[in-house]
C-alpha cells in the first residue's frame, strides 16, 4: 500500500509485454483457426480480443501509470470485502461441481480458450494492484501462479478425453486410446522428445533464473519470526488444516491417512472399467472422490495458503494489503461447552479437588461425553448406515473388511469440509477436548 | 500418454531388415528437427544472454572507466612534468654533470689509490697501466684528450675495485666453508663426548678441531685484510668523482619523477594481453578486473544465529575511495563533482596565432593546455596541464577541471572552449570561468580522508572497511543489492530510474542516508565528546550528531527515555546517558520528614550533608544504615514509611548515571512563584518565555476532534490546575539569604545593570537590555522580573538565588557569582545582589498570563481560559470529580471507587499510596484534598519529576521508551498507528500551515510552508482508493520533509521519530476514540526545529546497541581520557562562556612575502620557537598558485570601540566604515608559534597583518569559548575611558575572564583544584571574580586534568626539582645571597613592586594597574611558567601589560643581584617559587611570646590562630614581608 510510488511504472512494462503475448496467441489461434480450421467466425471472434489486447498492451506501455488498465477499485473492494475462507472453500467447490456438471460444454476447445483468456486478462487486469502483485509477483510464488495454469490445463485435457471417450462408448464406439492403438519407436518417437524437452526446459530455466533471480531474505532471527510464517507450498494445504484441528491430527494423523488411503487404493478399487483410456463416466465414485481429495482439499487449500493468507494467518482479499495489524475474532469454542453450558445451563463436569486419578478420568470422559458419542456415531454407526442406504452395491462387492477401510477413508476425509463448516458457521474449536493428554479432536 | 514404446520393437536395427510398422514414426520427425534446432537456438541464446549479462555487470564498467580515469590523470601528470620547464632544468643538470666530468683529478687522491693497489702484488701490472694514464693525463693540454684519458682511467680503476671486490669475496666464500667444517668438527667433538668415547678419540677430534680453528683464524685475517684494502681504494675512488657522482645523482632524480610517472601510467594502460583476458567468457579465468574485498573477520556481521566476517565490496565500484593528492595524503585525489566559478586574468593582448590545437596558444596566454579528448564525455574541453604560477594557475584552474563556461557563454565542446577563451575575451580583463572539478560518484574520494579510508587517519579503510559505519550489503557488488539508501524521494525517484534501484526490506542494515551517516559513530565513540572538534581534527568529525547530543543533554531526553550504555557493570554498549542519582532529594525529603527531630543530630547532619554537600558518599552510607535500622523497629519507628521506602534509592548504584534533572528543583516552589504565573508555565511554557527548553504538555490538540477534544477541553485546565496546587502544597518552606549587614546605598537598578552586565550573567542568560550575549546556557532574563513578581515574596527568591543558588537548589549548574558589598565613590555601601535584583525585578514586570489562550484542534481553534486562584465554578468541580473518579477506578472496583469520591476514604488506615491523601474528602476542604490527589496523578503521568525535583517523587523511574539499542527497533513492533493519514492530511490538507503550530520562533524553516495544497497532490503517481481519500507523493514536498513522509508512509523508523518529535501526540490521531483520556500519549511537544530535530534522530538512529569488537572501540589513552572527561564538565558548566578554552586556528594561503618581515630575534634561548626542518620547507613550498601555507592559532584584534574584529590597512591602520579603496587585512595575536615564509613568528610579538584574500583562500576553525570576554571588552575599555582616557586596549583583556589556553602548564595541579572548589581573587583590576560551583570534587578535579592533558602537562602529581628546598640550598651555595638578592630586584621600585602586590605592600595608583600578589604564586603556578614568564611575558600571554624587566644579556643592575640575565631569572623564579619558605624564616614567635605571661602555659601559643595571623604579628626584619594580609579585593572591584 505505501510504495515509493514507483510500482505501477514498474508493473506497466510488464503489463505491456504479457497483453501483447495475449494478443499475439490469439492473433496466432485466429491463424489457425482461419487457415487450417476454416473456422472465420472464431477466426474473427479471436482477431478481436487480440486486438483488444493490443490496445490494452500499448495503454499500458504509454508510459503513463493512470492509463495502466486496471479493475475499478470499487470491483476491488468488493472482492475483498466478499472474500473469506468460507466463500472461497465453497465457491471453489461450487465452481468446480459447476464445471464438472457442464463438462461437456466446458471442454469444447472454443470455450476453453475463452476461459484461459478471461483467465489471463483478468490477471492482468489484478496486476494493475499493487497489493495483489506484491504477493503474485514474489519470485516463491510464481511457480504458483504457473501451477494454477498448468493444472487448468491438464484437467482440461484429461477431462475432454474422457468426455470424448464416453460420448463414444455411449455411442458404441470404441475408445480413442483403443482406436489409435499403434506401436511406437523409442527413437525418435520418445528419446528424442525428451531431448528437446530437455534443452528447452535448460533454457527456459536460464532466462527464468536470469529475470528472476533466486529471492534473497533477511537472516533468520530467534526473536523475530517472519510474519506469515508459511510452510513451504507444497505443505500449505497442511498448514491451513492447522487451522481447523490440532496440530496432532492435522499434522500427523490426517497425512499419514493420505499415504495410507493412497496406499489402500488398488485394493479398494473393484471398477474394472476405465484401464487405459479416459472415462469419467464408467469410473464416477472414483473420479469424484479422486478430484475432491485433490482439487478441493489440497490445490485449493494451497492456493489459499500462498496468495490469501497474510499476516497472522488471516485471511485477506486479492486485493487487500497484508496489514499485521488486522485482527479477527477467534473466540471458539469446544463442544463440551456448547453442550453443558450453552445447551443443559450447568458448569462443565469436573472432578473434586484431591480426586483420585480414575475419578478425574471419570468426570473427563464425562465432560467429553457429547464429543465421544457424535464421532462415535459417526465412525461407528454411519458406516453400517451407509451400508445398508447408499452404499449398498459397494458393500456387496468389497465384503466387510474392505467396505469399514474405505468407508472409514472417506468419513475420515470429510472430516475436513465438515470441520471447516462447522467452525465457519458454529465457531467451534474442538468436537473433543482433553487438554489433560493433549488430545483434541 | 501415446508415447509407448513397445519393447519388443529393435532399435535402429541394422542386422535385420526393419519392419515395415517402423518406418513410420509417430511424430512428424521434420516438425521434431525444427522444434529442435529452434530450442538448441533458444538455449544458445540464453547463454549468451548470461554471458553477456556477466560481462555487463556495472561494476566492470566501473572499473574500466575509472582505469580510463586514473590513466588520464597519469598522461596529464607526465604532461605536466614534461614541460619546459623539466626540460630546461634537465638540461642544467646535464650540463653540470658534463661539466663535472671535465674537472680535474685529484693528482694526489690517484697516486694514494695506486699506492694502495701496489699493496696486492697481482695488480701492480693494473697498477703500472693506472699510473701512466695519470701521468699522460697530467701532460696532455687538449681538452677533448684529457676527457678521453680521464674515461680511461676512471675505468681502470673501477676495474681494479671490481676485482679487489671479486678477490674479496673468494675469500670470504673460502672462509664461510672453513667455518662450517669448524662447525662438524666441534659437533664431532661434542657427541664424542655425550657419547663416552674413549679419551683418545675425544683428543683426536679435539685435536681436529684446533687446527680447523686455526685454519678459520687464517682465513679471517685474509678476508679482513681484502676487506680493508678494498674499502680504502673504494673510499679513494670516491673522493676523486664525488662531483660527478653527485651531478649525476641529480640527473638521475630528476628523470626519475617522470620516469616512475611513465612506469605508473605503462602499469594502468591495457595492453594487448589484459585486453584479451578481458573478453567476454575469457574472463571468467583470470581478469585483471576483478571484485575488490576487504575482509574483515573481526568486525563481524551480525546474521542474529553467528557473527559472520565482514566482506566489503563497495571499492569494486568506489575505487577511487581511498586515492589522496600526491604528497597531500588527507587531500581527496579526487574529489566529488561540483562546480565552482573562477577568474581567470587574460593578457594584456591576444597572444600570437598559431596553428593546431590551441593548446601553445593557451599555455603562451594562460598556462594552460586542453585535453583532446575529456574525460567521461570526449567533447569535455578538459584541463589536462596547468603551469604552476600562470595565469591559470593563480585563478585556482587544476588539471581535470572541465570548462563549461566562459563568461557565462556555454563551451559544450573543446573547439568552443579554444576559441571563447583565445578569440572573444577583452583582453586586459578577467573572465568568468565556470569550472565542474572533481568526479562523479561512484568514482569520487572520500572527502574526510583526515578521518577515514586513508592509512594515515585513525579509521584505515583496510581494517574497517565501508559497511560497519556506512552500513549496508557489503558483498553487494551492484547498486540495488548494496542497499544503498536515498537521501530525498527525488534521489530514491532517480536512482530507481538510472540503477533499478529499490527499497530491500530484507536487509536490515541497509545504508545509511546522507543526512543520518553521523549516527554510526556512536558504535564506536560512546563518549560523544571524542566527536567535537579537536586540535588534532580542527574540522568537526560529526556536527550533527554532536548537536544532537547536546540537545538531548540540554533538553533532558534522558529523564524520560533512559539511554543506558551499559549491558553489565563491565560490558559497555553505547553511550550512557542517564539521570544521576537523586540521593540529595531523598535528603530533602528526609529533611521534612516529621520525624528528623527524633532522629538526633548527627542524623540531621548527615541528611544536610548528603542534601547540599557534593561529596557525601560517607554521609549517605551512614544514612541509609540509620534509616534500615529505624525502619526494623517496626511500631517504634521515628520516621515515616514513605522515609524507610527511599532508603533503597540511597543505595550505591552499580554504574551510575551522570547527567543531571534539567528542570530546576520544585521542592520550594511555593517560595519562588505564585498560581498565575505557574498556571500559564504549564499551560504554554513559550508563552511567558519563547525560548524555553521545557515542552509542552497542553493543548496539543491538533490530531483531536469532537469527543476526544471536548475531553481535553475539560480536563487539561483541571489537570494543570491540579498540578500547580500540589506543586505549592508539597512545597517545603524555603530559608530565604538575609541581606548584609552594613549596607547604607539603596539597591539601584542603574547600578544593578552594570552588574549583570559585568559580572557574569551575560555569560549564559539572554536579556533583551543586552542583544549582543547570545548564550542559551541559562534562561532568558528579559522578563525574569513578570515571574518573580507573581509572587509577594518574588523579589526576596530573587535575592537570595543570585546570592547563593545552591541553597535553593543544591544541584543547580548556577554558580555562586560571590557579590559581595560595594564602598561606592560617596563612601555608602552597597549591595550588588540587592541592585540587580533591583534591575531584574523591573525586567518584564508588566508581563501577565494571557486571559484567554487559543489552541489549535483539527477542527480549527478554540480557546482555554485562565482560571483563577480562587474557588472554582461546578463545571471545574465536575471534571475534577470525572479526573480523579478515573484514578480511583485504576485503584479500586467501579463502586468503591464512586464511594470513595464521595465520602473519602475514612481513616484510610488500610490504605497504602497516594489515595491516603483522601482521608476526610467530606470534609470542608474537599476541592483541595482532591486537586492534591489529582494533581500528584497528573504530575506521575505526565513524569515532571524526569526533569525536576518534586516533593514525593524522589524515586521516580523513567517515564518513556528505552533507547539504548531504539536505532535497531524492529519497525514492525513500532505503533504507527494512523499518524500517516495525519500527516497527509495535515501536509494536503488545510491543516498544513498550522502543523508548527506553536514552535514560535523555531518552527518557521519546516516542511509544508511554501507548498500548496495542489501541489502536494501528484495525481499521476499515485493510485487513489477508496481509503486513501488525500493521498500525497513526498517527491513533490521540499527534500526533508519528503524524506521523512516517504520514510513515514513506508513505516520506517526514521519516519516515526521524526513524527514523534515534530507532534509527538498526534499519534492519538482517530486513535484516541478507542483509548480512555489516561491511555492517550503523554509525551510533549518540544520547542525543536528541522535542524534540531534531525540532529536529535542522528543520535537516536546511531543507538544500535551493537558494539564492535573491543579493539575497535574507541578507548582513549588516559591523557586523551582525561581531557574528554573535562569536556564534559566543562561544557556542563559552560566554562567557555566566559573563557576562551580553544583558540581559533587560520589555515592560510597567503602570497609569499606578504606578511611582512620577521622581526629581529633576541630571546632567551629556552624560549626560542623551534621548528623541524621539514616544517620550514614546507612552510617554503609554494603551491600551483604560487601561495604558501601558513597556520596561524590565535585570536584576531579586535576593535575596542565595538568588539569586532578590527580591519586594517597594510600599514596597520583601522579601515573606515565605507572606505573601499584600502586593502583589507586583519591583525592576529598569535598564541601559538607560527612559521611564515620559513621563519618563525613568535607568541607576544608583533600582530600578523594577514590579507583577507589569505584569509578566504584558507580555512577557519573556531576557537572555542571567551564570548563573555570579548563581549565586555569594548565595554570595560569605555568604562575605563571615562577614568583614564590613554586607556591601553590590550590591557582590557587583563580584567577579563582570562583565555585559559596553556593552563595546564601555567598552573599547579593541586591549586587549580583547590581554586575551582573555592575561588579567590588573583588580579585586582578584574571587573569580576571566578564564580564558585557547586560541584563535587571530582567534577573539579576532571577539569583539572583536562588543562593538563590538553597541554601535555603533568598531572595529576607534579614534581619539580625546584620546587625543592634543596635545590635553593645549592643555589644559594653556588650563589651566596641568591635569594636576597632576587628580593632585591623584587622590592626595587622599577620592577615587580611596581605593579604587583607583595605580601602587605600595595603598590600606588589605579587598581587597574595592580597585578597579582607575589606571595602566593609559589602555590598556584609551576615554576617553568614562572621561569618563563619572568624571562618574557608576552611569550605566554600575548596581551599581559606585564614587561621584559631583564631582557636576554641585559641584566637588571649588578648592585641587586650580581649575575647574568638568566641567573637572575633563576634567581627570581627560585624566590617566588620559595616565597613562603623565605618568608617564614624571617619570621619569629617572639613577639608573641614577650606579650604573654611568661609561666602561664607552656608550648606555642598561636596554634589555633589562622596560618596568616603569626605573620602579620611578626616583626623582625627589614624586609616588608614579614606582615602578609591581602587587600580586600571586594575593595577592588568598583
Amino acid at each position: 500500500m505505501h510504495s515509493n510510488g514507483f510500482f505501477l511504472k514498474d508493473v506497466a512494462g510488464f503489463l505491456g509485454g504479457y497483453y501483447s503475448c495475449i494478443a499475439i496467441m490469439n492473433g496466432i489461434a485466429a491463424l489457425i483457426l482461419w487457415r487450417k480450421k476454416g473456422q472465420v467466425g472464431w477466426a474473427l471472434a479471436w482477431t478481436a480480443l487480440a486486438v483488444a489486447m493490443m490496445v490494452l498492451a500499448s495503454l499500458a506501455l504509454s508510459g503513463s501509470p493512470g492509463m495502466v488498465p486496471a479493475l475499478p477499485a470499487s470491483v476491488r473492494s468488493l472482492v475483498n470485502s466478499l472474500s473469506g475462507p468460507m466463500l472461497y472453500t465453497l465457491g471453489t467447490f461450487a465452481l468446480l461441481t459447476v464445471l464438472f456438471v457442464f463438462r461437456s460444454f466446458f471442454v469444447k476447445p472454443m470455450v476453453a480458450w475463452g476461459i484461459l483468456n478471461a483467465m489471463l486478462v483478468l490477471m492482468g487486469l489484478s496486476m494493475a494492484d499493487e497489493n495483489f502483485a506484491a504477493i503474485v509477483m514474489k519470485p516463491d510464488n510464481v511457480p504458483i501462479v504457473g501451477l494454477v495454469f498448468l493444472l487448468a490445463f491438464f484437467t482440461w485435457l484429461a477431462t475432454k478425453q474422457a468426455v470424448v471417450n464416453d460420448d463414444r462408448i455411449a455411442r458404441g464406439l470404441p475408445t480413442v486410446e483403443k482406436e489409435n492403438d499403434e506401436k511406437v519407436l523409442v527413437w525418435p518417437d520418445l528419446v528424442y522428445t525428451e531431448l528437446i524437452c530437455m534443452v528447452a526446459v535448460m533454457a527456459f530455466l536460464l532466462v527464468w533464473a536470469i529475470f528472476l533471480p533466486a529471492p534473497l531474505e533477511e537472516p533468520a532471527s530467534s526473536v523475530k519470526t517472519p510474519n506469515p510464517s508459511k510452510a513451504p507450498w507444497y505443505f500449505l494445504g497442511l498448514q491451513e488444516m492447522l487451522v481447523y484441528f490440532d496440530p496432532w491430527y492435522a499434522g500427523v494423523v490426517l497425512p499419514s491417512l493420505v499415504v495410507f488411503g493412497l496406499m489402500a487404493m488398488p485394493y479398494l478399487d473393484f471398477n474394472k472399467k476405465g484401464n487405459g483410456y479416459y472415462s469419467i463416466e464408467e469410473r464416477k465414485f472414483s473420479y469424484l472422490t479422486y478430484q475432491f481429495g485433490f482439487f478441493v482439499l489440497w490445490i485449493t487449500l494451497i492456493i489459499l495458503g500462498t496468495f490469501l493468507r497474510g499476516p497472522n494467518w488471516n485471511f485477506f482479499g486479492p486485493f487487500e494489503y497484508w496489514t499485521p495489524y488486522k485482527v479477527e475474532v477467534l473466540n471458539n469454542v469446544d463442544l463440551p461447552q456448547m453442550f453443558w453450558v450453552n445447551l443443559l445451563d450447568q458448569p462443565l463436569p469436573k472432578a473434586p479437588a484431591g480426586a483420585s486419578g480414575l475419578v478425574q478420568a471419570g468426570y473427563v470422559l464425562l465432560r467429553e461425553a457429547p464429543g465421544l458419542l457424535v464421532m462415535g456415531a459417526y465412525l461407528l454407526l454411519l458406516p453400517p448406515l451407509l451400508a445398508v442406504t447408499i452404499f449398498r452395491g459397494f458393500f456387496a462387492k468389497l465384503g466387510f473388511v474392505r467396505y469399514m477401510v474405505m468407508a472409514n477413508l472417506m468419513l475420515l476425509m470429510l472430516t475436513l469440509p465438515i470441520k471447516m463448516i462447522l467452525r465457519w458457521t458454529l465457531n467451534l474449536k474442538y468436537i473433543i477436548s482433553i487438554p489433560e493428554i493433549s488430545l483434541n479432536f | 500418454m501415446a508415447a509407448i514404446a513397445q519393447p519388443t520393437a529393435p532399435l535402429a536395427s541394422t542386422t535385420h531388415t526393419p519392419m515395415p510398422a517402423t518406418e513410420q514414426t509417430w511424430r512428424n520427425l521434420k516438425l521434431l528437427h525444427v522444434v529442435f534446432a529452434a530450442s538448441a537456438v533458444a538455449l544458445l541464446v540464453a547463454t549468451v544472454f548470461m554471458l553477456t549479462g556477466d560481462h555487463n555487470r556495472p561494476w566492470k564498467k566501473y572499473a574500466r572507466e575509472f582505469r580510463e580515469l586514473e590513466t588520464w590523470n597519469a598522461q596529464s601528470r607526465i604532461d605536466e612534468q614534461d614541460s619546459k620547464a623539466y626540460e630546461t632544468r634537465r638540461d642544467e643538470l646535464e650540463a653540470a654533470l658534463g661539466e663535472a666530468r671535465r674537472a680535474d683529478l685529484d693528482g694526489d687522491l690517484a697516486r694514494a689509490f695506486i699506492a694502495e693497489v701496489r699493496t696486492v702484488a697481482e695488480d701492480a701490472q693494473a697498477a703500472d697501466r693506472a699510473e701512466l694514464d695519470i701521468d699522460q693525463l697530467q701532460s696532455q693540454q687538449d681538452a677533448d684528450q684529457r676527457l678521453v684519458i680521464r674515461g680511461d682511467l676512471l675505468a681502470r680503476l673501477r676495474d681494479i675495485v671490481k676485482r679487489t671486490k671479486f678477490r674479496e669475496d673468494n675469500i670470504a666464500g673460502a672462509l664461510k666453508l672453513r667455518r662450517a667444517e669448524l662447525d662438524k668438527n666441534r659437533a664431532d667433538y661434542e657427541l664424542a663426548v655425550a657419547e663416552e668415547a674413549p679419551a683418545d678419540r675425544q683428543a683426536a677430534l679435539l685435536g681436529v678441531a684446533d687446527s680447523k680453528r686455526q685454519q678459520v683464524a687464517d682465513a679471517n685475517l685474509a678476508f679482513q685484510a681484502a676487506n680493508t684494502h678494498r674499502k680504502k681504494l673504494e673510499t679513494l675512488l670516491g673522493q676523486m668523482t664525488r662531483a660527478e657522482d653527485e651531478a649525476a645523482k641529480a640527473v638521475a632524480d630528476h628523470r626519475g619523477k617522470l620516469a616512475q610517472l611513465q612506469k605508473t601510467l605503462a602499469q594502468r594502460e591495457p595492453n594487448a594481453g589484459k585486453s584479451l583476458l578481458e573478453l567476454p567468457v575469457l574472463e571468467a579465468f583470470n581478469s585483471p578486473i576483478r571484485v575488490d574485498q576487504i575482509w574483515l573477520p573481526q568486525l563481524t556481521l551480525n546474521n542474529n544465529f553467528r557473527d559472520v566476517a565482514r566482506f566489503d565490496r563497495c571499492t569494486t565500484c568506489h575505487r577511487g575511495m581511498d586515492k589522496s593528492m600526491p604528497g597531500a595524503p588527507s587531500e581527496p585525489g579526487y574529489p566529488e563533482a561540483q562546480t565552482v566559478q573562477l577568474t581567470l586574468a587574460t593578457p594584456a593582448a591576444r597572444p600570437e596565432q598559431k596553428a593546431g590545437d590551441g593548446n601553445d596558444q593557451l599555455d603562451a596566454a594562460y598556462g594552460l593546455r586542453l585535453a583532446a579528448r575529456g574525460l567521461f564525455d570526449a567533447a569535455d574541453p578538459t584541463v589536462s596541464v596547468v603551469v604552476p604560477e600562470s595565469a591559470a594557475a593563480v585563478a585556482g584552474l587544476q588539471p581535470g577541471d572541465v570548462i563549461e563556461a566562459v563568461d557565462g557563454g556555454k563551451t559544450l565542446a573543446r573547439n568552443v572552449a579554444v576559441t571563447s577563451l583565445l578569440e572573444t575575451p577583452a583582453w586586459g580583463k578577467p573572465l568568468v570561468l565556470t569550472v565542474r572539478r572533481g568526479v562523479p560518484q561512484p568514482y569520487s574520494t572520500h572527502p574526510r580522508l583526515d578521518l577515514f579510508v586513508s592509512d594515515s587517519s585513525p579509521h584505515p579503510m583496510k581494517n574497517f572497511g565501508c559497511t560497519i559505519c556506512h552500513q549496508g550489503q557489503g558483498s553487494a557488488t551492484s547498486f540495488k543489492w548494496a542497499s544503498h539508501t536515498p537521501n530525498s524521494p527525488k534521489q530514491a525517484h532517480e536512482w530507481h530510474d538510472e540503477h533499478g534501484w529499490f527499497n530491500n526490506h530484507h536487509w536490515i542494515y541497509p545504508m545509511l542516508p546522507e543526512r543520518f551517516e553521523e549516527s554510526s559513530c556512536l558504535k564506536c565513540h560512546h563518549q560523544v565528546v571524542d566527536l567535537e572538534p579537536s586540535e588534532k581534527f580542527p574540522e568537526p568529525p560529526a556536527p550533527q550528531l554532536v548537536e544532537g547530543y547536546h540537545l538531548i543533554r540540554q533538553y533532558g531526553c534522558y529523564g524520560c527515555h533512559e539511554i543506558n550504555g551499559w549491558a553489565g557493570p563491565e560490558k559497555r554498549i553505547g553511550p550512557d546517558m542517564r539521570v544521576e542519582p537523586t540521593f540529595h532529594e531523598v535528603a530533602e525529603a528526609l529533611a521534612s520528614d516529621p520525624g528528623l527531630v527524633a532522629m538526633g543530630d548527627t542524623f540531621g547532619r548527615w541528611v544536610s550533608d548528603v542534601r547540599s554537600g557534593p561529596d557525601s558518599r560517607e554521609s549517605r552510607s551512614r544514612l541509609r544504615d540509620a534509616i534500615e535500622r529505624d525502619a526494623a523497629a517496626g511500631a517504634d519507628a521515628k520516621l515515616s514509611s514513605r522515609s524507610h521506602q527511599l532508603a533503597a534509592v540511597l543505595k550505591d548504584p552499580e554504574t551510575p548515571g551522570t547527567f543531571p534533572k534539567v528542570g530546576p528543583s520544585l521542592r520550594h516552589v511555593a517560595s519562588k512563584v505564585g498560581f498565575d504565573w505557574l498556571y500559564s508555565w504549564l499551560r504554554n511554557p513559550q508563552e511567558f518565555r519563547p525560548s524555553t527548553k521545557m515542552p509542552r504538555f497542553f493543548g496539543l490538540w491538533s490530531h483531536l476532534e469532537g469527543k476526544q477534544l471536548e475531553e481535553s477541553k475539560r480536563y487539561e485546565p483541571l489537570e494543570i490546575r491540579s498540578m500547580v496546587h500540589y506543586l505549592t502544597e508539597s512545597s517545603a518552606p524555603f530559608d530565604y539569604v538575609k541581606p548584609f549587614d552594613g549596607i547604607t546605598a539603596a539597591p539601584d537598578a542603574a547600578r544593578g545593570r552594570k552588574v549583570v552586565q559585568l559580572r557574569g550573567c551575560l555569560a549564559c542568560h539572554q536579556h533583551e537590555d543586552f542583544p549582543e550575549a547570545t548564550s542559551t546556557h541559562g534562561p532568558n532574563l528579559s522578563r525574569i522580573g513578570g515571574k518573580a513578581s507573581s509572587l509577594p515574596q518574588g523579589k526576596q527568591w530573587l535575592y537570595s538565588w543570585l546570592r547563593e543558588p545552591s541553597r535553593y537548589h543544591p544541584k543547580t549548574i548556577m554558580p555562586n557569582v560571590l557579590l559581595e558589598p560595594v564602598t561606592l565613590a560617596d563612601g555608602t555601601v552597597s549591595d550588588p545582589a540587592a541592585d540587580a535584583t533591583e534591575y531584574l525585578m523591573g525586567s518584564g514586570r508588566d508581563w501577565k498570563p494571557a486571559a484567554d489562550w487559543s489552541v489549535e484542534t483539527l477542527a480549527g481553534e478554540t480557546s482555554f481560559p485562565m482560571a483563577s486562584a480562587g474557588s472554582m465554578t461546578a463545571e471545574e468541580r465536575t471534571a475534577l470529580d470525572e479526573l480523579a473518579l478515573m484514578y480511583l477506578k485504576e485503584r479500586f472496583t467501579v463502586v468503591r471507587a464512586e464511594q470513595v469520591l464521595a465520602t473519602g476514604v475514612g481513616d484510610g488506615s488500610s490504605i497504602q499510596g497516594d489515595e491516603r491523601m483522601l482521608v476526610g474528602l467530606d470534609g470542608a476542604d474537599r476541592d483541595r484534598r482532591l486537586l492534591t490527589y489529582v494533581g500528584k496523578k497528573t504530575i506521575n503521568k505526565l513524569a515532571c519529576y524526569s526533569c525536576h525535583d518534586i516533593p514525593g517523587f524522589e524515586d521516580g523511574k523513567p517515564a518513556g521508551a528505552a533507547l539504548a539499542d531504539w536505532g535497531r527497533k524492529d519497525p514492525s513492533r513500532i505503533a504507527f498507528e494512523q499518524v500517516s493519514h495525519f500527516v497527509t492530511h495535515q501536509l494536503a490538507g488545510g491543516h498544513g500551515e498550522h502543523a508548527e503550530h506553536g514552535h514560535g520562533q523555531h518552527g518557521g524553516a519546516d516542511a509544508a510552508s511554501g507548498h500548496g495544497p495542489e501541489e502536494t497532490l501528484a495525481p499521476e503517481l499515485a493510485y487513489k482508493s477508496a481509503h486513501d481519500e488525500a493521498h500525497i507523493d513526498p517527491e513533490t514536498l521540499d527534500p526533508d520533509t519528503g524524506y521523512f513522509v516517504q520514510k513515514l508512509l513506508g513505516h520506517e523508523r526514521e519516519g516515526f521519530l521524526w513524527q514523534k518529535l515534530r507532534a509527538p501526540r498526534s499519534y492519538d490521531y482517530k486513535k484516541a476514540e478507542n483509548k480512555t483520556y489516561n491511555e492517550r500519549y503523554r509525551m510533549p511537544q518540544f520547542p525543536f526545529n528541522q535542524e534540531q530535530r534531525e540532529a536529535v534522530m542522528t543520535f537516536v538512529l546511531g543507538l544500535v546497541a551493537e558494539p564492535p569488537a573491543p579493539q575497535y572501540v574507541h578507548t582513549p589513552a588516559p591523557r586523551e581520557q582525561a581531557r574528554l572527561d573535562g569536556l564534559v564538565v566543562a561544557e556542563q558548566y559552560n566554562c567557555g562562556g566566559c573563557h576562551q578554552l580553544r583558540m581559533d586556528r587560520w589555515d592560510i594561503r597567503y602570497t609569499p612575502e606578504s606578511l611582512g618581515e620577521p622581526p629581529a630575534f633576541a630571546d632567551y634561548p629556552f624560549l626560542s620557537p623551534h621548528f623541524t626542518p621539514e616544517q620550514v620547507a614546507g612552510s617554503l613550498a609554494t603551491d600551483r598558485q604560487g601561495r604558501r601555507k601558513a597556520t596561524l592559532v590565535g585570536m584576531p584584534t579586535l576593535d575596542p570601540l565595538t568588539g569586532r574584529p578590527q580591519l586594517v590597512d597594510e600599514d596597520g591602520v583601522p579601515i573606515e566604515d565605507g572606505d573601499a579603496e584600502s586593502v583589507v587585512h586583519r591583525p592576529f595575536a598569535l598564541w601559538q608559534d607560527a612559521l611564515v615564509d620559513g621563519a618563525p613568528r613568535t607568541v607576544g610579538g608583533q600582530n600578523l597583518l594577514v590579507p583577507q584574500d589569505a584569509l578566504s583562500a584558507g580555512h577557519h576553525y573556531p576557537g572555542w569559548g571567551g564570548d563573555l570576554a570579548r563581549l565586555l571588552y569594548p565595554v570595560v575599555i569605555a568604562d575605563e575611558k571615562q577614568v583614564n582616557p590613554n586607556v591601553k586596549p590590550d590591557d582590557a583583556w587583563g580584567w577579563l575572564p582570562p583565555p585559559l589556553v596553556g593552563e595546564g602548564k601555567k598552573v599547579q595541579s593541586a591549586w587549580l583544584h583547590k581554586f575551582l572548589l573555592n575561588p579567590h581573587p588573583i588580579r585586582p583590576p578584574a571587573v569580576l571574580r571566578m564564580p564558585k560551583f557547586h560541584f563535587d570534587s571530582a567534577k573539579a578535579a576532571a577539569l583539572v586534568n583536562y588543562f593538563a592533558a590538553v597541554d601535555g602537562a603533568e598531572y595529576p602529581y607534579v614534581y619539580d626539582p625546584r620546587l625543592d628546598d634543596a635545590s635553593v640550598a645549592a643555589a644559594e651555595q653556588a650563589h651566596p645571597g641568591h635569594l636576597e638578592g632576587a628580593l632585591k630586584i623584587v622590592t626595587n621600585n622599577n620592577y615587580c613592586v611596581k605593579c604587583h602586590l607583595v605580601g602587605d605592600y600595595t603598590p600606588a595608583g589605579s587598581v587597574k594597574a595592580l597585578a597579582p600578589q607575589l606571595q602566593r604564586v609559589h602555590e598556584r603556578l609551576r615554576p617553568d611558567y614562572v621561569h618563563g614568564w619572568i624571562a618574557n611575558p608576552k611569550r605566554f600571554l600575548p596581551y599581559t601589560g606585564m614587561p621584559v624587566n631583564i631582557p636576554y644579556n641585559q641584566p637588571v643592575s649588578q648592585d641587586l643581584y650580581h649575575g647574568t640575565s638568566e641567573q637572575q631569572v633563576d634567581a627570581l623564579t627560585d624566590l617566588l617559587m620559595h616565597f613562603d619558605a623565605f618568608a617564614k624564616k624571617n619570621l619569629s614567635l617572639e613577639a608573641f611570646l614577650r606579650q604573654q605571661p611568661p609561666p602561664a602555659q607552656p608550648g606555642p601559643a598561636v596554634p589555633s590562630q589562622p596560618a596568616a595571623q603569626p605573620r602579620a604579628a611578626a616583626v623582625p626584619g627589614s624586609t616588608p614581608l614579614s606582615s602578609a594580609n591581602s587587600p580586600a579585593p571586594a575593595a577592588a572591584l568598583n
